[in-house]
């Protein structure tokens, strides 16, 4: 029995810079396959699908709302030929009810131990509408390495260097941030991997540069130090989000190999100011995260939010504008208040304005984005900062030994196409 | 991020998208000839679908558990405070009309209330 596993493409965001990660949703997933069943995977955002390959099931995996369009054109060219499609991963979970109309089965929650159900009901012929697992969360002690053999490993090369792998300590979420759906996706109680799970998995991951994807792992100070501590031996680098900014736990994240971390930055006051200062003190890189169109903020208070961005020495900056997700409570508010203009999934990439914002029309905040990418970057580009951090990890690797030389074969490829170096 | 103002009378247990196990804050008063139901986010606390994401049947299914007549409802969805500076997490409240199809409450219209209207109703 064959399984293609799929992870339909997205339109990159235009004027930056496209990285190509290796997916982190549909390795998960993978891992709890039964082993009698032969996966293979195709991410398009790397090649192109072989709707010609002979396959007895379909999975769609989509993380990004942005993608979920396409899954279900992907979904009908199978089901056209009789194949059965089931859907999975997070915007399959936002958008379930519209997506159930596309597949014949769509998977909603965590697939550690559900996937024999699943593919015995289609052996059987009896594959359900819905498998709903939202609430019900497997054992976080039972979650193992993600299967990332099923990934195509050479086309997550730019030009020989290997792009960050993605791995996960923890799941579920004790905040309800205004823009985030991560606490009705994974549960709204923090759930942190047993230490010995998580660097079991980080053991098994043959690459040095990691990204942490927790949406933060700044929910539980005492699991948060010993998972630094035993990282340390490990001598992996790794970006992640939000970390405490405590000095204790900053010494041992940089220990641990802390390259970069994500910071949301929100207002112009001193305590941004301090905590990013508290991280380069630690010789951790600081990107901010900046939303814009939030209903406190003005023409003037973005702008005044951009100089300041200017003055606090950020190694990178991330700009996006507030999006409304389904089932976050930002969707809520301006659902109820008639505000969101732009039902087109396809636009809601956080780069595209598609709400009435509070204090200006929404092309006056798209022009505000345009403006905040421009002025950041101004003086120096998007890959002149990205190849200073860059740098900066090459620099710590070769201080303890782990540095790896770009893939010399892979020199003229950028994920999986030719390129002119 | 805990909600910051209790004003419901009970936690009610109601069904979500797909028959998702949700919990709301829930108050219900007699007003004039009316009957006021007042559903309340609790956002950590409820493990599934937000209030708003199912307002017509979460609404419906207030009605007939506690036999309230559809053209008897003044319906109002809280979104309660959360101790925040951002004004964004202040306490609001909104009044919410319907249609009435197949014995069902669809299509919900939200309208925001003044405090002077939340005083009256509360």
């Amino acid at each position: 029995m064959k399984f293609k596993l799929i992870y339909p493409k997205w339109r990159k965001l235009e004027g930056q810079t496209t990285f190509n990660l290796p997916p982190h949703g549909p390795v998960v997933m993978a891992a709890s396959i039964p082993e009698y069943i032969d996966v293979s995977f195709t991410d398009e955002n790397v090649e192109e699908i072989n709707f010609d390959e002979a396959v007895d099931f379909v999975g769609i995996s989509m993380m990004l709302t942005v993608q979920i369009k396409r899954g279900w054109e992907i979904a009908k060219i199978y089901r056209e030929k009789g194949i059965k499609v089931i859907f999975g991963g997070i915007s399959t979970m936002l958008h379930a009810e519209e997506t159930l109309q596309h597949g014949d089965s769509i998977f909603l929650g965590e697939s550690e131990g559900r996937m024999e159900e699943v593919f015995r009901d289609w052996e059987k012929g009896t594959l359900k509408p819905v498998y709903n697992y939202l609430n019900e969360h497997p054992d976080i002690a039972t979650i193992g390495p993600a299967r990332r053999s099923i990934l195509n490993r050479p086309l997550y090369n730019h030009k020989g260097v290997q792009m960050v792998d993605l791995f996960h300590a923890s799941r579920g979420c004790r905040f309800s941030c205004y823009p985030c759906a991560v606490s009705y996706l994974g549960g709204r109680k923090f759930r942190p991997r047993p230490i010995d799970k998580a660097i079991e998995e980080l053991e098994t991951i043959d690459n040095n540069r990691l990204f942490i994807v927790d949406n933060s792992l700044a929910q539980d100070k005492n699991w948060e130090i010993d998972l630094f501590k035993a990282m340390i031996p490990l001598k992996k680098k790794w970006i992640s989000h939000t970390i405490d900014d405590d000095p204790k736990i900053l010494d041992l994240a940089a220990q641990a190999g802390a390259w970069y971390v994500y910071q949301a930055v929100f207002d112009t006051s001193d305590y941004i100011k301090e905590r990013i200062k508290k991280y380069h003190d630690h010789g951790i890189g600081v990107e901010g995260t900046i939303l814009l169109g939030l209903d406190d903020q003005t023409e003037d208070d973005i702008k005044r939010l951009i100089d300041f961005l200017l003055e606090i020495d950020l190694d990178l900056a991330e700009f996006t504008v507030l999006t409304p997700f389904p089932h976050t409570k930002v969707w809520d508010d301006l659902l109820r208040e008639g505000r969101i203009i732009d039902r087109d999934w396809n636009h809601y990439n956080a780069g595209q304005v598609v709400f009435q914002p509070k204090h200006m029309s929404p092309d006056r905040l798209q022009e505000l984005y345009n403006y905040a990418w421009e002025s950041f970057y101004k003086e120096e580009s998007q890959e002149q900062k990205m190849f200073k951090l860059f740098s900066q990890v090459v620099l710590k690797e070769m201080n303890d030994g782990t540095f790896v030389p770009r893939k010399r074969e892979l020199m003229n490829q950028s994920f999986g196409k030719q390129v002119i170096r | 991020m805990k909600i910051s103002t209790y004003k419901f009378d009970a936690i009610y247990d109601f069904k979500g998208t797909f028959g998702m196990p949700s919990k709301c804050g829930l108050k219900i008063k007699k007003w004039e000839d009316k009957t006021i139901i007042i559903t309340t986010e609790l956002y950590q606390e409820n493990p599934g679908t937000s209030i708003t994401s199912v307002t017509g049947s979460l609404a419906t299914q207030i009605c007939s558990e506690f036999h309230i007549d559809f053209n008897q409802l003044i319906y109002l969805e809280c979104a309660p405070g959360m101790n925040s500076k951002l004004n964004f997490y202040d306490e609001v409240y909104y009044k919410v009309d319907f249609e009435i199809v197949n014995n069902e409450l669809v299509n919900p219209k939200w309208t925001k209330i003044s405090e002077d209207e939340k005083n009256i109703y509360l």
